[in-house]
C-alpha cells in the first residue's frame, strides 16, 4: 500500500471529488481522521493476497435479468413529490454553464 | 487530404488520425435496468416514465434488461466482434444534474463485444469495444422568474444505450462518412435501433489528432500525443466538415512547433468549426469498480449462437439478392435501408415472382403506400388492373374485323408502310371494348388480321 | 397476565387468534408504553401513531369477519417497528440523516410491503446511526438510543432504535438491518434476539444501501421462535433485488427444533480475546457448555486474526458507502449535501480514496481479495463444524457520549461480527447473561443458508434456561418462556 497520509493538495482534490464542502475546522479535523484511517488499513499489507483473486460476487449469483416487459411508472407528480423546486413538470437545478449536450 | 466544403486540397504533410465513438439508443420497450417505457422521444409530458430506479431513489436497484444486452451483443457480432465470456456492469462516477445515482451504471474492462472491423472502400475500421450502459435524464436550460435554470426530465434516464468505441483508423471525411453509414444501415437492418440522429437515438463524438507523415506513404504514422475530443455534431456530414476544420486548425498550430490543447470541443456548424468548452487536464477519476448490486454475466456459446441466428443478411448482399431479381440498382439501395420496404418485396416474391419489379418501382416512386397495404392486396390491386380484360379471342376478333372493315382507308394506310395505323386500330378497339380488351392480344390478333 | 406489549409474536398471534385480544388492544398498549418510555429511550425517529392505529382496526375487523386467517396473514394487527432506513409508502424514512429530514417515501421497501400483506402493523421507524454508519446510535442526527437496562447507556447500532424498542417492550418486535454487526451488536446490548441472514436471503430493495454488497435485512425479537416466524415471512427471492437468492424459503418456525445431538460447534479461539471486557468469554464459554450438555460437540478452532476483517471492511464498506451516497444531491429530494453528519463526510472520503485511480489496486481491489481469504477461512473451518460460537461484542452497552467523534468506533465495535459479514455468512445474538447488570450476547455463525441450524441451535440454548436462573431477563425484567406454540 502506498500512504497513510495525504498532502493538503491530494486532501484538497479529494473533497472535490467526493462533492463535499468542509469548513475549515472540519477540514483539518477530516483530514486527521482520513490519515488514521489509512493507518488503520495498512495492516492488510501483512496478507498475501497473490494467489487470491478478487471477490466476483458476494451473492455468487450470475445471469439475473428482466425481461423486456413494461411495468407502471410513477405519476408525474409522484416523481416530484419530494423535490424542493419543480418547474411544470421538470426538476430544476442553477443554471449549468458547460452545456454537455448529449 | 481535400477540405469538403472548399474542394481544395490539404496539408500533405500530415495525416488525420481518428477514432469515432457512437451511441445508439435501443428500441426495447422498457428500460436497462427498470421496467419503465422505453420512449423518451415521444413522451408528451417530462418525468412521466419514471420509477425509484431511474430516479436513483434511496434503497432502489438496477435490473438488467436481458433482451438489451442480447441487442447490444448482436451489434457487436454484426460489426465482426468477438463476444466476451465473462462480462459485468461497473459504477462510473460523477456528479452531474442528469446523472441520478451520481454514478452512470455503464461497463469498464469487460465489455460484452471486443475485437471487431468493419470494411470500407478506404480500408478497414477496426472496432475496439461495444458495450452497455445507461443513458442520462434530459437538461434543458430555461429562464425561470428571471433566473437562468437547467430543466431536468427523467423520461431519458436509464434508458439502454450501446457504446461503439474505434480505432483511431478513420484517416479522411469521406471515410468518415461511409463508415459511418455503414454502420448505421447495420444497426437499423438489425432492428434494434432507429439510429435517428435528429431524435438522438444515434450520437456521434470524434476523438482527432494529426501526424507527421514519413516520406514513404506505406509506413504508417507513429501515434501522437495529444488528442482533441468533438462533440456536438449532429449530422455524418458535420462529423465529416469536423474533421476537415480540425485537420486544418491542428495544422496551423503544429507547423508552429506547437501541440493542439487536449480539450474537448463543441461542433459549430454555423460557423463550420469547432469551439473550445473546457480543458481536460487530466483524465476524469470515474472511480470505476464492479457494480455489487448486479451479479456478472456468463455469456456461453450457446447463448451467443441463438443471438446470432438473429442476425440478418447484411446490406451490400441484400443489395446483391434484390438486383439478381431485376430490380434496378439505385432502387436496391433505397429498399435495403428500410426493413418495412425489404420485407414486402419479399413477400410479393414469395407471393408472385412477376410483380417483384413493378412491387420495387412502385415503392421507391412512393406509389404504393406499403406500411398500410400487404403485399397480397397490393398483387390483388395489379392483378385486377388487368382483371376484367377481355382475352377471349372469340369476343375480340369479331369485334377487330368489324374495326377493319369500317376503316378501309387506315388498312390501306397500314399495308402502305404507315405503322402507326397499327395505333389507331388498338385505340378503336379500347374504345369499343370500353378498355378492356388485353392490349398484347390485340395486338397480335390484329396484326394476323392485317396480314 | 403481562402487558398485552410485553407479549411475544407468537403469543400476541394465539391471543388474537383465540379472540382473547384485539388489534387496538395491542396497539394501543404499544402506543402507551411508546408515549410513556420514549422521552429518555429515543428509540423512534416517526410514530405512525393514527396509521398505526386506522391499520389496528383494519385487522381487527378483517380478523373477526374471517377475512383474514392467521394462515393467510400470520401478522394480522400484530404492532411491529421497522429501522428507519426502510422505505414505507406514504410515510417519512430518513435513515437518521437530516439529508431526509422531510423526505415522504413513494414506495415500499419489498420488506414493508411483505409485512403488510401479513396484515401487520406498521407503528413507526426506529433510530439508526445516521446511514447506518454505526455500532451505537451516536452519529444518528436525532440523537442517540438508550439502553433500556441503563438510561445512561446507548443501544448499540446501527440498528439500536430497533433492539431498543424490542428491549423495552414498545413494540412487539421489530426489523433492522446488518451491513457488519448492525443487528447482532444492538441486540447483544439490548439482551434481545437479533437475526443475521445470508446475505441474499432478504430482499435489500427499498432499504437506504449503506454496502451494497454486505446489507441484510433481519428480525429483532424477544424469542427465537418469534425471530424464526417473522424471517419465513421477510424472506424470498425478490425480481427486483439481482442479488436475492431464488432458493425457497423454508417454514422456520416449523422446522425448529432443540436437537443439538452430535451438532459440532467450534470456538474460534481469536475470538475469545484477552482485550474484551472481563467476564464475556466466560458468560459465552458457559453458554458453550450449555450446549454441550445438550448433546453438541465443541471444538476449538482457528480463524484469520479479526484485526484483518476491520482493516477489510472499512475499505470495502466505505468505498460502496462514498458510491451509495452519491445520489444524494438534494435535486430530486432531499436536502443538499452539507447537511451530512461528520461520520457520513469521514466514509465518504475514505470510499472516494480507496476506489481513486491510482489507489484502487491498493486498496479496493485489494480489500476484495482479502474478503476472499475470509471466505475460505470460514469455508474450510465448516468443514470440520457445522456452527461457530463466539462474542458477539468485545464490551457491554458503553456510556452514552463515549462513542461520539471516535473515528472508527463502528468499525472497532464490530470486530468480532465483521468476518462473518463480508463473507456473506448467517448469524444470530442471543442473550446469555448479565455483567454489572448489561445484557451479553454470544453469536452463532452459520454457513450459507443455514439459518434453520442457527436457529434450531438457538432455540435450544434458549429452552433449556431456567427462567429462575434469570440468564434470559429483559429490561423489565419480565421472562420469556419463548417456547413454540
Amino acid at each position: 500500500m502506498t500512504k497513510t497520509t495525504l498532502t493538503d493538495n491530494d486532501f484538497a482534490k479529494l473533497v472535490k471529488q467526493a462533492n463535499l464542502v468542509l469548513s475549515g475546522d472540519e477540514k483539518s479535523k477530516i483530514h486527521a481522521q482520513l490519515d488514521e484511517a489509512l493507518s488503520a488499513v495498512k495492516v492488510l499489507d501483512e496478507l498475501d493476497t497473490t494467489k487470491v483473486s478478487q471477490t466476483t460476487s458476494a451473492s455468487g449469483l450470475t445471469n439475473v435479468f428482466r425481461d423486456d416487459v413494461v411495468t407502471p411508472s410513477f405519476s408525474q407528480a409522484e416523481a416530484l413529490q419530494n423535490a424542493k423546486m419543480t418547474h411544470n413538470g421538470y426538476f430544476i437545478v442553477p443554471a449549468i454553464f458547460e452545456a454537455m449536450d448529449n | 487530404m481535400i477540405d469538403t466544403v472548399s474542394r481544395k486540397p490539404l496539408a500533405a504533410r500530415y495525416s488525420l488520425i481518428c477514432g469515432a465513438e457512437i451511441h445508439v439508443e435501443l428500441k426495447t420497450k422498457s428500460k436497462m435496468f427498470c421496467g419503465c417505457k422505453n420512449d423518451p422521444f415521444h413522451a408528451d409530458k417530462p418525468n412521466i416514465y419514471t420509477c425509484p430506479v431511474c430516479l436513483g431513489m434511496p434503497g432502489a436497484l438496477p435490473v438488467p434488461n436481458k433482451q438489451a444486452i442480447e441487442d447490444c451483443i448482436l451489434i457487436g457480432l454484426a460489426l465482426g466482434c468477438k463476444i466476451a465470456k465473462v462480462s459485468k456492469f461497473d459504477r462510473k462516477h460523477y456528479f452531474y444534474p442528469d446523472l441520478p445515482k451520481g454514478y452512470q451504471i455503464s461497463q469498464y474492462d469487460e465489455p460484452f463485444c471486443f475485437g471487431g472491423s468493419v470494411d470500407t472502400s478506404f480500408g478497414p475500421v477496426r472496432i475496439t469495444r461495444v458495450h452497455m450502459e445507461e443513458d442520462t435524464a434530459k437538461l434543458h436550460h430555461d429562464s425561470v422568474d428571471g433566473k437562468r435554470v437547467s430543466l431536468i426530465d427523467f423520461n431519458r434516464s436509464s434508458v439502454p444505450l450501446v457504446e461503439i468505441v474505434t480505432e483511431p483508423d478513420i484517416h479522411s471525411p469521406e471515410q468518415a462518412k461511409e463508415f459511418l453509414k455503414k454502420v448505421r444501415d447495420i444497426i437499423r437492418t438489425l432492428g434494434v435501433s432507429d439510429c435517428d440522429m435528429e431524435k438522438g437515438s444515434m450520437r456521434l463524438e470524434a476523438n482527432i489528432s494529426l501526424a507527421l507523415v514519413g516520406n514513404d506513404p506505406r509506413v504508417v504514422p507513429p501515434l501522437p500525443n495529444y488528442k482533441v475530443e468533438v462533440k456536438n455534431i449532429n449530422s455524418f456530414r458535420y462529423f465529416a466538415n469536423s474533421l476537415t476544420t480540425e485537420f486544418t486548425r491542428h495544422s496551423e498550430i503544429l507547423d508552429k512547433g506547437e501541440t493542439p490543447v487536449q480539450e474537448t470541443r463543441g461542433y459549430r456548424s454555423d460557423i463550420n468549426s469547432t469551439v473550445s468548452q473546457r480543458v481536460k487536464e487530466e483524465a476524469a477519476d470515474y472511480r470505476y469498480f464492479p457494480d455489487p448490486d448486479i451479479p456478472p454475466i456468463v455469456i456461453s456459446p450457446d447463448w451467443v449462437k441463438a443471438i446470432a441466428t438473429r442476425l440478418p443478411e447484411l446490406p451490400s448482399s441484400k443489395i446483391d439478392s434484390l438486383i439478381a431479381l431485376g430490380i434496378a440498382d439505385s432502387a436496391a439501395k433505397i429498399i435495403v435501408t428500410n426493413s418495412g420496404m425489404l420485407e414486402f418485396i419479399t413477400q410479393v416474391k414469395t407471393l408472385n415472382p412477376k410483380y417483384v419489379q413493378s412491387a420495387a418501382k412502385d415503392i421507391v416512386n412512393k406509389k404504393v403506400d406499403f406500411v398500410s397495404m400487404t403485399p397480397t392486396d397490393y398483387i390483388k390491386s395489379l392483378e385486377s388492373k388487368s382483371a376484367g380484360k377481355i382475352t377471349d379471342e372469340a369476343i375480340l376478333k369479331p369485334m377487330i374485323k368489324q374495326i377493319l372493315k369500317d376503316n378501309p382507308s387506315v388498312v390501306a394506310d397500314y399495308k402502305a408502310g404507315k405503322q402507326n395505323a397499327l395505333g389507331f386500330f388498338v385505340g378503336a378497339v379500347m374504345r369499343a371494348s370500353s378498355g378492356k380488351a388485353d392490349a398484347g392480344i390485340t395486338n397480335t390478333l390484329l396484326k394476323d388480321l392485317l396480314n | 397476565m403481562p402487558k398485552l406489549n410485553e407479549l411475544t409474536l407468537l403469543d400476541a398471534q394465539a391471543k388474537l387468534k383465540a379472540g382473547e385480544i384485539t388489534s387496538v388492544e395491542l396497539t394501543k398498549s404499544c402506543l402507551e408504553a411508546i408515549e410513556k418510555i420514549e422521552p429518555e429511550l429515543h428509540a423512534f425517529v416517526t410514530v405512525f401513531r393514527d396509521d398505526a392505529m386506522d391499520s389496528a382496526k383494519l385487522a381487527d375487523k378483517n380478523i373477526q369477519s374471517g377475512v383474514w386467517t392467521f394462515d393467510t396473514h400470520p401478522l394480522a394487527g400484530i404492532p411491529l417497528a421497522l429501522k428507519d432506513n426502510f422505505l414505507t409508502k406514504g410515510g417519512r424514512t430518513t435513515a437518521s440523516s437530516k439529508v431526509l429530514d422531510e423526505f415522504i417515501s413513494t414506495y415500499d421497501a419489498t420488506v414493508t410491503e411483505k409485512l403488510r400483506l401479513a396484515g401487520a402493523v406498521i407503528i413507526g421507524k426506529t433510530n439508526m446511526d445516521a446511514w447506518a454508519h454505526g455500532s451505537s446510535t451516536e452519529t444518528s442526527d436525532y440523537g442517540a438510543t438508550h439502553n433500556p437496562y441503563d438510561n445512561n447507556k446507548l443501544a448499540g447500532g446501527s440498528s439500536g432504535g430497533s433492539a431498543a424498542a424490542t428491549s423495552s417492550d414498545e413494540v412487539v418486535a421489530a426489523i433492522g438491518s446488518e451491513t457488519a454487526g448492525s443487528i447482532r451488536q444492538p441486540a447483544s446490548w439490548c439482551g434481545v434476539v437479533g437475526m443475521k441472514p445470508t446475505y441474499g436471503r432478504v430482499s435489500r430493495y427499498g432499504v437506504v444501501a449503506m454496502g451494497s454488497s454486505l446489507d441484510s435485512p433481519g428480525p429483532m425479537t424477544k424469542t427465537v421462535a418469534d425471530s424464526a416466524l417473522l424471517l419465513s415471512i421477510i424472506a424470498g427471492h425478490d425480481p427486483k433485488d439481482a442479488t436475492s437468492s431464488s432458493l425457497p424459503v423454508p417454514n422456520y418456525l416449523e422446522g425448529l427444533n432443540k436437537d443439538v445431538k452430535g451438532l459440532k460447534i467450534g470456538l474460534p479461539k481469536e475470538y475469545f480475546m484477552s482485550s474484551s471486557q472481563p467476564g464475556i468469554n466466560d458468560l459465552v464459554k458457559q453458554a458453550a457448555k450449555k450446549l454441550e450438555k445438550l448433546g453438541a460437540i465443541l471444538v476449538e478452532i482457528s480463524l484469520l486474526d479479526p484485526k484483518f476483517s476491520i482493516a477489510d471492511y472499512t475499505i470495502i464498506q466505505r468505498s460502496e458507502v462514498s458510491s451509495n451516497l452519491a445520489r444524494y444531491t438534494g435535486v430530486r429530494y432531499g436536502h443538499d449535501r452539507s447537511f451530512f453528519g461528520d461520520e457520513a463526510k469521514r466514509r465518504i472520503m475514505l470510499g472516494t480514496y480507496a476506489l481513486s485511480s491510482g489507489y484502487y489496486d491498493a486498496y479496493y481491489k485489494k480489500g476484495e481479495s482479502v474478503r476472499e481469504l475470509l471466505k475460505q477461512d470460514f469455508a474450510r473451518v465448516f468443514e470440520s463444524v457445522d456452527l461457530i460460537i463466539a462474542p458477539t461484542a468485545p464490551v457491554t452497552a458503553m456510556a452514552v457520549g463515549s462513542t461520539a467523534g471516535e473515528s472508527m468506533f463502528g468499525e472497532l465495535a464490530d470486530v468480532l461480527v465483521e468476518a462473518s459479514s463480508l463473507a456473506g455468512l448467517t448469524g444470530i445474538n442471543i442473550p446469555v447473561g448479565l455483567l454489572s447488570g448489561m445484557p451479553v450476547g454470544a453469536q452463532l455463525i452459520g454457513p450459507h443458508f443455514q439459518e434453520q441450524q442457527v436457529l434450531n441451535t438457538a432455540y435450544a440454548y434458549e429452552q433449556s434456561t431456567n427462567w429462575k436462573e434469570n440468564v434470559w431477563p429483559t429490561a423489565n425484567s419480565q421472562q420469556h418462556t419463548g417456547d413454540k406454540i
